[in-house]
């Protein structure tokens, strides 16, 4: 293991525990009707001291039935899908290979993978009063906001809630009085994001990666890490190799 | 579907029932006729699964990843094909005027269906899409297209699957799933170039299928899913509801026993193997349970003194049956076994670390754990979704080596016996189709 490896391993522990405690603590709050179509840019800073801070621009986009994290550094695009029967399909797009790996309702059941879309349909589960302080919060690009805060053992946390689009305009995780986590939105069009074109891709299904064991694509990503339903909050995990890890992620249900 | 999954699948259909399970016998357990099978291709000990149909199909063994053309293929080189085909019985049987279908949970254009009807370098040559650049200029046809352009008989009388993006174009929407788009860059829809022709129909859901008359369809080509179709354990989550692999086989008959000169079926359950590859046991089992009820659905609907019925896998998967469980013991579950008077233990048999283990595993595959092994007192190992553990950690469970069964029942089944090449299906069918002599 290199020691950017271990770097990113120690920022994506930190992460995932971020990660856990907010989906632990905080119950979705009710949402009348569909989440309304946008398209989001967010910039994710992480302080891991005294490694240094890193900095990263992501975009989410939502519209109907499916949402789309894109991650502008790699060049990867995560899509996930639900269809009339809330089955949940999934989709890693590799824009700079062309490819795309996709994962029926039935693969990530397989797989033992669950579609948390509290989380996925709006980058975080939303906030309640049941766990965080609110009080009004800030205009930001013009949507009013709540500010929600929560003191736990060791970290503070502090979400600014857009509630009208169901998105966070920011998300602060602090320790010690130093940021580690800050999650920003940076652009914001309230619209129907465009489909995104994916002629000339190469769609391969999962279920078909045991019959290309010699495809230079499959080989390459075979490893990947299973969906995640937090994509958001584990920018900076970086593919594992098969470890105990990743089988436990299989059988984490 | 190995030997492993045939025992293994046989212990919980009993056992579903409220039975021991280990003296259930699949349906085709009780064919008359039995051989093992070697799989190995022209060019790997363990195969997948293009040459080893091609082996059953054409009588010939062949080189991986290459669908019934023979081992002078330079696999993913258009240019070796000509002159190297096959011929299939398929194709066979259309020139002597028999009826021909090809059934699959898989997509119909996946390896083992394709092998009957196409030749091709490449097993995933399956939309125009996919074809190599030189491919795709020479204008060779990919496997969809050669579905559809069948050149025998009077083509394909039967084709029911999944795939259906590989023969739609790829500026229109999957009627099912509105998020998925075609595959095809040349602007044909196969579908419906199919559903032109006389006697003709396309379906794509259950009510459609439900709605065909097998009196009145010469042809029938359903595409029940984008890509494959659902596990049988899923298969009531889907949309827009999708036949049964049982349904499927009697409404392939009752199309093909139209034809009074006779017809050629193949059916496969090609989810088993999909199911493998995930590490998922349960899936697997079931789908191999599905299959035997379509095994049985289709012997009710022939006379075995005129019809010959094969079943066999096209090679096996590191899949284990493992450790010492009592008669009964959950055959997804834990291993339990009997104490020194013969009688059940109360608790699980431990491994030397002092935990329970499974009696299903794999050799590799996503069921690697890592380091030490996981508790699994509290874990429900018979549920759907569970993986089996593996020994070696592989993103996929690879197929295995070892010979496969081949069943037999009805004429000329007395030729399955001892330990064969692959190519024997190819011998018996022909001769119990008697292709030679028409």
């Amino acid at each position: 293991m290199t020691k950017a490896q271990r770097c990113a391993w120690c920022i994506g522990v930190s992460l995932s525990c971020v990660s856990a405690w907010l989906v632990s603590s905080a119950r979705s709050r009710a949402h009348a009707g569909p989440a309304p179509a946008l398209v989001a840019v967010y910039e994710t800073r992480i302080d891991a001291a005294p490694r240094g801070s890193r900095t990263t621009r992501w975009s989410f986009s939502r519209r109907g039935r499916e949402v789309e994290y894109h991650f502008f550094e790699r060049e990867i695009s995560e899509r996930w899908s639900e269809d009339e029967r809330a089955n949940a399909s999934y989709a890693r797009i590799f824009h700079r290979e062309r490819g795309v790996v996709r994962y029926s309702a039935g693969d990530l059941r397989a797989h033992g993978v669950t579609a948390d879309w509290s989380r996925l349909r709006h980058v975080i589960e939303p906030p309640d009063e049941a766990s965080f302080a609110r009080r009004a919060g800030s205009t930001v690009m013009g949507w009013p906001t709540d500010r929600y805060t929560a003191q736990r053992t060791k970290e503070r946390v502090e979400v600014l809630w857009i509630d009208a689009l169901a998105i966070p305009a920011e998300v602060r995780v602090s320790a010690a009085g130093r940021p580690r986590v800050q999650v920003r939105l940076r652009e914001l069009r309230a619209e129907e994001p465009a489909p995104r074109d994916l002629r000339g891709y190469r769609q391969i299904d999962v279920a078909d990666f045991g019959d290309m064991e010699h495809d230079p694509f499959v080989k390459r990503h075979h490893h990947d890490p299973l969906p995640n339903s937090a994509p958001a909050l584990s920018l900076h995990r970086e593919p594992k190799q098969p470890t105990a890890a990743h089988a436990a992620r299989a059988h984490a249900h | 579907m190995g030997i492993s999954t045939i025992t293994a699948a046989r212990i919980l259909e009993g056992q579903k029932r409220g039975e021991p399970g280990e003296e259930n016998s699949l349906s085709f357990e009780q064919f008359p006729h039995l051989a093992l099978v070697k799989t190995y291709s022209v060019n790997q000990q363990t195969s997948d699964s293009a040459p080893t149909m091609t082996a059953m199909v054409t009588g010939v063994k062949t080189k991986d990843g290459i669908l019934s053309v023979d081992e002078n293929v330079v696999r993913a080189d258009y240019s070796t094909v000509a002159g190297n085909e096959l011929p299939t019985i398929v194709e066979q049987a259309e020139r002597a005027g028999l009826s021909t279908g090809v059934v699959s949970t898989a997509r119909i254009t996946h390896a083992t269906p394709a092998a009957c009807y196409a030749h091709s370098p490449e097993r995933d040559w399956e939309a125009d899409t996919n074809l190599s650049a030189a491919a795709l200029e020479a204008g060779f046809p990919d496997i969809a297209r050669q579905l559809i352009e069948f050149p025998y008989g009077d083509g394909l009388e039967v084709a029911l699957g999944g795939g259906r993006e590989y023969f739609t174009p790829d500026t229109q929407a999957d009627p099912e799933d509105t998020n998925v788009v075609g595959r095809r860059a040349d602007g044909r829809d196969l579908t419906a170039e199919w559903a032109e022709r006389p006697h003709s129909a396309y379906v794509w859901n259950q009510a459609q299928f439900d709605a065909v008359d097998p009196q009145r369809t010469r042809h029938l080509l359903g595409l029940f899913d984008p890509s494959h179709m659902e596990w049988e354990s899923d298969r009531a989550e889907d949309a827009a509801g999708e036949p049964s692999l049982t349904e499927m086989t009697v409404k392939a008959i009752e199309v093909l026993a139209q034809n009074p000169r006779g017809y050629f079926l193949m059916v496969e359950a090609g989810r088993i193997d999909h199911a493998h590859h995930a590490g998922n046991a349960r899936r697997a089992l079931e789908d191999t349970i599905e299959f035997s009820n379509a095994v049985r659905a289709a012997l009710a609907k022939v006379d075995s003194r005129e019809t010959l019925v094969l079943v066999t896998a096209d090679h096996s998967h590191v899949f284990t049956i493992a450790g010492y469980p009592v008669r009964g013991n959950d055959i997804l579950g834990k291993v339990i076994t009997n104490d020194k008077r013969g009688e059940p233990e109360k608790s699980y048999a431990l491994d030397d670390n002092g935990l329970p283990y499974t009696t299903l595993s794999y050799a590799n595959g996503p069921g690697y754990r890592g380091g030490e092994r996981p508790d699994l007192r509290e874990v429900d190992t018979s549920e759907v979704d569970y993986l089996q553990e593996a020994l070696v950690p592989m993103a996929a469970e690879t197929h295995a080596g070892e010979d496969v069964a081949l069943f037999a029942k009805g004429p000329y089944s007395h030729l399955v016996f001892g330990v064969k090449e692959q190519t024997v299906s190819y011998d018996v069918m022909a001769r119990a189709l008697r292709l030679g002599g028409r």
